[in-house]
């Protein structure tokens, strides 16, 4: 009787498992839609950058969803590819915005790009 | 036991979503670039470590724990360098604050007026 307890409620709760997976992913999907509105409503360059940035992590996210999803550890590698290049584009942007104006000095080293 | 792993699952989800949800909020009502970097950054880090470990307690090969910890560790190095690289840059390419923001200390130093900088 216990056990048939307890194995109701582990799937049960391995059920919610699934849902939660569900709930996020349709979470983050209108995280994403936010996003890409603030990157096209953006009034400054600096927004659509961070907006990009906060894309970017969204997607991380959404993989790590479906390696909990598919219980296999290789959706993890395609997570870790998705933050480093989502964090060489945010490198990239803020180099492009900060080489916008070359005119400025650039504190202590002078070296701009 | 297969139980008390998805509750602890579920709970690290959840958190992680949540702060997700929190940054993408942010992101999306404060109305300074400045701002939402501070939500960004932040939010958006803890987030991934709800998301990653909660992923590395479900699936719970070594292997999975493994990535999962690689990954943690480059996002909380690369995430507020990021952060601060495009906070910089758009300091220097002399983006306004928000007008009610209430100082600026780093166009303070850069000007030599605080004698202690």
């Amino acid at each position: 009787m216990i056990a048939l307890v307890l194995g109701a409620v582990s799937t049960e709760v391995s059920r919610s498992v699934s849902t939660v997976v569900d709930v996020g992913i349709a979470v983050l999907a209108v995280g994403m839609v936010l996003m890409l509105y603030r990157m096209v409503k953006g009034p400054h360059l600096a927004d659509r950058a961070v907006a990009g940035d906060a894309l970017a992590l969204l997607v991380v996210g959404l993989v790590v969803l479906l390696a909990v999803d598919q219980r296999r550890a290789v959706s993890l590698d395609a997570a870790l590819m998705v933050a480093i290049v989502g964090f060489a584009a945010t490198v990239a942007f803020a180099q492009y915005l900060g080489g916008l104006t070359a005119d400025q000095e650039l504190p202590e080293d002078g070296a701009g790009p | 036991m297969a139980g008390l792993r998805d509750v602890v699952t579920l709970v690290f989800l959840v958190s992680g979503l949540g702060f997700m949800l929190i940054g993408v909020c942010g992101i999306v009502r404060l109305p300074d670039a400045y701002q939402r970097l501070h939500a960004s950054s932040k939010c958006s880090t803890l987030g991934l470590l709800g998301l990653l470990t909660g992923a590395a307690v479900h699936i719970g090969t070594p292997e999975s724990v493994m990535k999962a910890i690689v990954t943690i560790v480059f996002a909380f190095v690369a995430m507020p360098v990021g952060s601060h690289v495009l906070a910089k840059s758009a300091h220097a390419s002399g983006m306004r604050q928000w007008a009610s923001t209430l100082s600026d200390e780093l166009a303070e130093d850069q000007a030599g007026e605080v004698p202690g900088a």
